[in-house]
């Protein structure tokens, strides 16, 4: 053993080199850069490893850390053997980087999988952009939720009032008709506004049923002449029309891939509207006419009614808002016509009123867009 | 001395201006009921009466078309032959910031339109009981 490390008989290495400096020189200063670099790269794993939470990888970099560092180790000794022949020491670090250098490559085969699953840091950037986007996607479905869900309970405070109302005058009158405080002449009116209640409370709930099926049923389109659905959505209004001396003006109107049914409805609410609320100055007239945009059908439903103010202009879409007072109407007219719209990829809007009367503006697509 | 409670019911719903009627017949059968529908109807009708012809107390509804019972009452309280007289608002709504909103606007009650008949005689048993105190204590003599 002691022979081993006895290297007193042994020529230093700058004898191979022949002591000449430009040789020896370069020699030394290059293995001492590899040195110092070789013992820089373990805290650079080190800093990885942290940064990056692969505490699972430690003990695969621990050895790697290892076996650069005995190759910086080997370098030095390079440098000590050029005067000092001390080659014992030299093949002993030799051997454990050997050691060192087998054990890592034996460790790495079986983790190449693992390691090459590893994502790059592009395509960690494209999955963080993904998740961004998604993040975007989410929190504007949050807000849609969150807006919905303060008109659901906005719908159902006022759908709930708007119905107790009726039902309050049917206990009512129930209570009076049943206490034998009434008279004859009496009771027959009380029968009546028991009967007015119950129609009303009738109304209001097919009304509800009517706006919540809009958004619940699939469409079923069918090419359909828009002039014929207004002149149907007016004859149904003929008993009204007649009495008010009323006035139908309908344009060609072109025919579209329509639900026929809601857009009879839409017609029959707006032209509805116009009678009940008409200038009592004035016999009603409804104007409706059409024109081709870029990509739909302007649609305009001028009346000569008393008109609404510009501050109700969008609250009248509002399910339950009554412009006219509490006693008349469900409130759901114009909230279901611009729901129907909606339904068809169009819009409903008041275009201008005055005291001269109301225009809405109704654009739907064109078959053709 | 006049000794019949006058009141004056604004409310364009016929129904509850029959109900109430009906229910000051019965809690006090002197009094005198006169409708109107509207606010409008309201401030036109008390401005055409004298001075001993408007009515001892209104009941004003809230929701009315044409004008609504909050407007009416801010006209009322401006008014310096009007702006006396009781005015106790007469609605469906429980909101606190119709509450609020009356009150401010110079409501002397505010009472919620009942669910039951019996609450509607009660209510209008009160009002007159009210009104008939405070009469007796203006004009003590017997």
């Amino acid at each position: 053993m002691n022979e081993f490390f006895d290297f007193q008989r042994f020529m230093p290495h700058g004898h191979c080199y022949l002591w000449r400096p430009d040789i020896l020189w370069t020699s030394v200063i290059s293995n001492a850069i590899i040195a110092i670099a070789y013992f820089s790269i373990p805290f650079c794993l080190l800093i990885f490893i942290s940064r990056r939470q692969l505490s699972q990888y430690a003990w695969l970099v621990g050895l790697f850390a290892a076996f650069i560092v005995l190759c910086g180790i080997g370098h030095i000794l390079d440098i000590i053997t050029v005067w000092t022949a001390n080659y014992p020491a030299q093949a002993i670090v030799r051997a454990l980087t050997a050691i060192a250098s087998l054990a890592t490559a034996v460790a790495l085969v079986p983790l190449m999988p693992r390691i090459l699953a590893l994502r790059t840091a592009r395509e960690l950037e494209d999955i963080n952009a993904e998740l961004m986007l998604a993040r975007t996607d989410l929190s504007d479905t949050i807000d849609k939720l969150e807006v919905s869900n303060k008109e659901l309970e906005k719908f159902a405070f006022v759908a709930s009032h708007d119905l107790q109302e009726p039902l309050r005058k049917l206990m009512i009158f129930s209570e009076l008709l049943a206490s034998n405080k009434v008279d004859d002449a009496m009771r027959d009116k009380y029968l009546d506004k028991i009967n007015e209640s119950a129609s009303r409370m009738r109304e209001l709930v097919k009304s509800v049923l009517e706006l919540s099926q809009m958004s619940s049923a699939p469409r079923q389109l069918a090419m359909c002449d828009l002039s014929d659905l207004a002149d149907q959505a007016w004859g149904n209004l003929s008993v009204l029309a007649q009495e008010k001396s009323a006035e139908l003006r309908c344009d060609d109107l072109p025919s579209l891939p329509v639900d026929a049914t809601q857009i009879r409805s839409l017609f029959y609410n707006l032209f509805h509207n116009a009678l009940k609320y008409s200038h009592p100055e004035r016999p009603p007239e409804v104007r409706v006419h059409a024109e081709r945009g870029q990509k739909c059908w302007q649609i305009r439903i001028t009346d000569n009614g008393a008109g609404i103010p510009a501050e109700y202009h969008e609250k009248i879409f509002e399910s339950f808002h009554k412009l006219h007072g509490s006693s008349e109407g469900t409130g759901l007219g114009l909230s279901l016509c611009r729901k129907i719209a909606e339904r068809h990829d169009g819009t409903l809007v008041v275009e201008q009123s005055t005291t001269d009367g109301t225009t809405f503006f109704l654009t739907l697509p064109a078959s053709d867009s | 001395m006049q000794n019949s409670l006058k009141i004056m019911l604004v409310d364009d719903d016929d129904g509850d201006a029959l109900l109430a009627k009906h229910a000051f017949s019965e809690a006090d059968p002197s009094s005198v009921l006169i409708t109107k529908t509207n606010g409008r109807e309201m401030l036109d009708s008390l401005e055409m009466m004298d001075a001993c012809e408007l009515p001892d107390l209104i009941l004003l509804d809230i929701n009315m078309p044409v004008m609504d019972g909050m407007t009416a009452l801010t006209r009322l309280r401006a008014s310096p032959q009007l702006q006396t007289i009781p005015v106790v608002i007469f609605s469906t709504s429980d909101a606190q910031s119709d509450v609020a909103d009356a009150y401010r606007r110079g409501a002397s009650g505010y009472v919620v339109k009942p669910g039951s008949y019996s609450e509607l005689v009660r209510i209008t048993g009160s009002l007159s009981t009210y009104w008939a105190q405070t009469m007796t204590r203006a004009d003590p003599r017997p």
